[in-house]
């Protein structure tokens, strides 16, 4: 598999985690340690602001039917992915805004819209889409409509910026030519 | 052994007959009597809400209605809501101008916000108030004007009823008696006297039935609208049925119409012998303590039975039982087994015993007693069970007394265990002992059915309760207990 | 409301009103305008560890501990007052079983030992709520659709109507719609069902009805997202799963059938009063469109045979009641309690010397003091 993997400016990627494949992460988003992402399929794309926590998993499944070349898996700004959360997914788009709680599972044919939370240890295996602002919470997965969107978490992400390069080894940003507003171009392609 | 998850494997059989685990039990030390949550008298200690663990007087929470005024669930999932803080701008008046600059900081404001489905009390509307506690506003009820109005109407007609009733009795009486009143004489009452004076009636009774306004049928029913198959319906707007009944004054049928819900109060309850009206337990009365002013659990005062292992029953055959004795108490404790059906017997034992032991009680306690016989006889026949006992299997049963060694906390850190094996004996370690005994099963046991086996303990109890003054009472008593044990299914 | 709970601060012990229904269960005190809580019938067995309905039973003592335990939820969990000498008022449908009468006064009475227990009828009490004479209460329960005339505080007990019309005939109805329509058995647990139908079903009114029976085209369907799959609830299957409720055919065990028929049993003079004074009350009457329903429904009936020559009512009239509908007994049972301060009440004592309740089904309560059958007892 060819690594190729984008950090943009701004970003906090640990280097104790498991990059894998075409993948580009956007400004001001932070990887926690030992998280996993897995672009097997095609390449993975996180714009900004984004928080990918410790044990969570973001895999680009290979599929049959897949096109050439491969669609990306584009995932919007301002997304937290909680601990131990995981997302598979063939391609497709991934909204802003949403909350993956710790230990959700999203599996393929679930499309998500923006402002979305998965709760905590929901497991979404049926093929469905969720509309913007969905709230999934309990075993029963239960679910309503938010008025708004999830508030972003700029200030969270202000506090790791600082605070993990203090920690942890980090990975440089490698590239340096185009600015933040690249990821946005990137979807627009998509 | 109990189980939080699993079935129970040793049941005891409780005084009124229900099968327990002995961590459900209780042990009456002035009866001595093994009770269970089904045979006692469960009381209202105090009111405390689980949430921020304040303690609430009874009188409070009555005027309350049970509710904590600072803890607020969620409508939409019945998780606790947590207060958030935002900082709002306060909207200054551009007339008021630069006199109040220094005023301009942002201001915190509260809002509710439920931390498992994430609604919050702006999603319905409810604005943003500027203390973190109370000052929600409150919905009142639809409903209440109007009840209140048949309140009045039904108790003015009670009172009616109850005077009509009065004077017809004293008028009885009156003729019956031997001076006549000048009201009888006049044929008046004294309503009547009044409103000849023009006196206002004494109750304002009449005022309420003459007011009140029965409800009136319409012929209109509202209908649906006449597009409304036509609408698309989503379902994320309508309230579940848990959802409208957790408000049930208001049950509203739209998600838009949903507000916080006041945390319901818990209680502390101490439970009390109902044949003695001793206390079994009685808790502390801070909320954050779980621990009890008495508990006279049936872990603290009976010989645990614990199963280590057995070979699986097969019909006809016998098989090895591996079993842990554990004497709780701190009194050397004396232990024989015995068959289950010799419970029966020794009981009646027991009851005679304790009826000598209650002769000599102070006369105001047998008073007592004597006038509450008659209902704690009707109250022990409804509630006795007899409980099935196993008869396909039965333990053979050795003719030993075995003698357990007082709790000892400081043994605990004794390794080697004492050898003082025998044929049933395993080992023996502080007071703990294990036995090996063997259970015989019915040929005729048919497979796959539950295997159980049934055995009593009689144990020598040593009673701690400061004797009363007067009586010499025993200290020491025998008590029997059965247990029932489960081997699992009977296996080919 | 204020006045009244001083009121009752200053009387020795307010009541409690319980009505143990089939699905759900109101509790709370008499004179408030609500229940303290409506919660399932059921409570958590630690012994076959499951939730176990109230109303699951075998024998008197499996009924026995149930409404031990469920008690001891609604006064320990939800209501928080010890039960002991205090007043109970009682809830009951006329239909009552008199094992379930007795088995309940045995556990408030020895159990609990409350001090007195009122037992009322709930067709009573829901008229009670209305404050008018003469009323005609159409309640619709979980399991059964029950049609009583109360005329000056009195049920006219030969014409009383029930039919197995509740929400669970349309929760059947429901479930067989789903069934088909997906081609397969979906087995839905009942509170799944319960919840499809209370948040997606709706009654159509009479004219619609009929177009649909016609073959117009039916509403528009719902989605319904569960943990392991989403649903697609029809048109069809919203519009039509109250369709039992009216279907008619020749037993005439309609619910507008039993309206009827109850009003075509009641003495002659009070028809037209009934008529014009009819509450439709209970959980199952909450279904958006029900009443209108039922309304245009017992006008079209009322205009053929049988009822067109017995039926002479110009207009039907419809009263809403003062309380949600599925704490209308409720409430009536917590005015009647309020009302006469308990007077009413079976008192403890009373029970223990005689533990028999009154009942309109019992001779022993009904004959009247003059009847011969009391001499002929005496004289045997």
């Amino acid at each position: 598999m060819a690594q190729n993997i984008k950090i943009l400016p701004g970003a906090t990627v640990c280097e104790d985690c498991t990059l894998e494949g075409d993948i580009t992460i956007g400004g001001g988003t932070v990887v926690h340690p030992r998280v996993t992402i897995i672009a097997e399929g095609g390449p993975i794309i996180i714009a900004e602001y984004c928080i990918i926590e410790e044990y969570s998993t973001i895999i680009h499944k290979k599929s049959d039917k897949q096109e050439n070349p491969p669609k990306p898996l584009f995932i919007g700004a301002h997304n937290v992915f909680e601990v131990g959360c995981k997302l598979e997914s063939p391609f497709g788009h991934i909204g802003e805004s949403n909350v993956f709680e710790c230990k959700s599972y999203v599996g393929v044919d679930v499309k998500i819209g923006s402002g979305c939370v998965i709760g905590a240890a929901c497991q979404l295996t049926v093929p469905q889409s969720l509309p913007d602002n969905t709230v999934i919470w309990g075993s029963e997965h239960h679910n309503r409509e938010a008025l708004e969107k999830q508030p972003s978490q700029l200030l969270q992400l202000d506090f790791l910026s600082k605070v993990m390069p203090n920690y942890h080894r980090l990975r440089k940003p490698n590239l340096h030519k185009r600015q933040p507003s690249r990821p946005s171009q990137e979807g627009a392609k998509v | 052994m109990a189980y939080l998850t699993q079935p129970d494997f040793v049941r005891y059989v409780c005084s009124c007959g229900q099968l327990k685990p002995i961590t459900n039990l209780y042990f009456c030390r002035h009866c001595l009597k093994i009770r269970c949550g089904f045979c006692i008298c469960h009381e209202v200690d105090s009111h405390y809400c689980a949430n921020c663990l304040e303690n609430m007087p009874s009188s409070e929470a009555r005027l309350k209605k049970n509710r904590c005024s600072s803890c607020f669930d969620c409508p939409s999932c019945f998780h606790t809501l947590s207060t958030r803080a935002t900082f709002a701008q306060t909207r200054q008046d551009p007339a008021a101008g630069d006199a109040k600059v220094e005023n301009k900081q942002a201001k915190k404001m509260y809002y509710l916000s439920c931390f498992n489905c994430r609604w919050t009390s702006r999603d319905v509307g409810i604005p943003d108030q500027p203390v973190a506690s109370g000052g929600w506003p409150e919905r009142p009820n639809p409903f209440s004007a109007r009840i209140n109005q048949l309140l009045d109407y039904y108790k003015a007609i009670a009172q009616q009823e109850k005077q009509e009733k009065l004077d017809r009795e004293r008028k009885k009486f009156a003729i019956r008696g031997k001076y006549i009143t000048l009201t009888d004489k006049t044929g008046l009452t004294g309503a009547m006297a009044r409103n000849i004076a023009g006196l206002p009636s004494s109750e304002s009774s009449s005022s309420a039935i003459a007011n009140f306004v029965p409800s009136v049928a319409s012929a209109e029913v509202e209908e649906l609208p006449e597009d409304y198959h036509l609408r698309e319906i989503n379902l994320k707007q309508v309230t579940t049925m848990a959802q409208r009944l957790a408000s049930p004054e208001w049950q509203p049928a739209s998600v838009a119409r949903l507000h916080p819900v006041a945390r319901p109060l818990s209680v502390k309850r101490s439970q009390r012998c109902r044949a003695c009206d001793h206390n079994l337990t009685k808790p502390e009365y801070n909320p954050g303590s779980i621990k009890f002013k008495i508990e006279l659990l049936a872990f603290y005062h009976m010989p645990e039975v614990k199963i280590i292992s057995h070979e699986s029953v097969k019909p006809g055959q016998q098989s090895a039982l591996l079993l842990k004795v554990s004497n709780p108490t701190s009194h050397e404790m004396a232990l024989r087994l015995l068959p289950p059906d010799h419970q029966a017997e020794t009981e009646t034992d027991e009851t005679t015993e304790t009826h000598e032991k209650n002769e000599p009680k102070s006369i105001e306690k047998s008073l007592e007693k004597s006038l509450n016989l008659e209902k704690d006889t009707t109250w022990s026949k409804v509630i006795e069970r007899k409980p099935q006992m196993p008869a396909l299997s039965q333990i053979c049963i050795p003719e030993v007394t075995l003698t357990l060694a007082q709790r000892d906390d400081a043994a605990e850190y004794d390794d080697d265990p004492q050898h003082d094996t025998s044929d049933i004996i395993l080992w023996r370690k502080s007071n703990k002992l294990a036995l090996r005994l063997k259970v015989s099963t019915d040929p005729s046991a048919e497979v796959g059915q539950p295997a159980q086996v049934a055995l009593s303990l009689q144990y020598s109890y040593r009673n701690t309760v400061p004797p009363s003054a007067q009586s010499a009472q025993h200290r020491d008593h025998t008590l029997t207990t059965t247990v029932l044990l489960d081997l699992g299914t009977v296996c080919e | 409301m204020a006045l009244y709970e001083g009121i009752a601060l200053i009387q020795e012990k307010q009541a409690v009103v319980l009505d143990l229904g089939t699905d759900y269960t109101k509790f709370g005190f008499t004179g408030e305008a609500a229940p303290r809580c409506i919660i399932r019938s059921q409570y958590w067995c630690a012994k076959e560890r499951r939730y176990k309905r109230v109303y699951d039973y075998d024998n008197v003592e499996e009924l026995y501990d149930n409404l031990v335990h469920m008690l001891h939820l609604l006064y320990f969990r939800h209501v928080l007052v010890n039960p002991k000498e205090r007043k109970v008022v009682v809830v009951e449908s006329l239909f009552t079983p008199t094992l379930f009468r007795e088995t309940l006064a045995k556990v408030l009475f020895l159990h609990y030992e409350v001090s007195g227990v009122m037992w009322a009828d709930s067709p009573r009490l829901c008229a009670l709520t209305l404050g008018a004479p003469v009323a005609l209460v159409v309640s619709l329960g979980a399991l059964e659709a029950e049609v009583v005339a109360v005329v000056h505080g009195c049920p006219v007990l030969r014409a009383m109507q029930s039919a197995p019309l509740g929400a669970r005939a349309v929760a059947r109805e429901l479930a067989a719609r789903l069934d088909a329509e997906h081609g397969a058995p979906l087995a839905l647990p009942a509170h799944v069902l319960e919840d499809i139908a209370v948040r997606a079903c709706f009654v159509p009114g009479r004219a619609r009805a009929l177009a649909l029976a016609g073959g117009a085209a039916p509403a528009a369907g719902a989605q319904y997202s569960r943990a392991d799959r989403t649903l697609t609830v029809s048109g069809a299957a919203r519009e039509l799963s109250a369709e039992p409720l009216f279907a008619r055919d020749n037993e005439m065990a309609s619910l507008p059938d039993l309206v009827l028929q109850c009003i075509v049993q009641s003495p002659i003079d009070a028809r037209r009063a009934l008529a014009e004074n009819i509450l439709v009350c209970g959980g199952g009457a909450a279904m958006p469109g029900l009443r209108a329903r039922l309304a245009q429904e017992l006008r079209y009936l009322a205009t053929l045979a049988p009822y067109d020559e017995r039926v002479r009512v110009e207009e039907f009239k419809f009263h809403s009641p003062p309380a949600p509908l599925n704490a209308v007994a409720w409430v009536g049972g917590a005015l009647a309690g309020a009302a006469d301060g308990g007077a009413r009440a079976l008192a403890r004592d009373a029970y223990l010397r005689a533990p028999r309740l009154r009942d309109w089904p019992c001779l022993l309560h009904t004959t009247p003091p003059a009847h011969h059958h009391w001499r002929d007892a005496r004289d045997a």
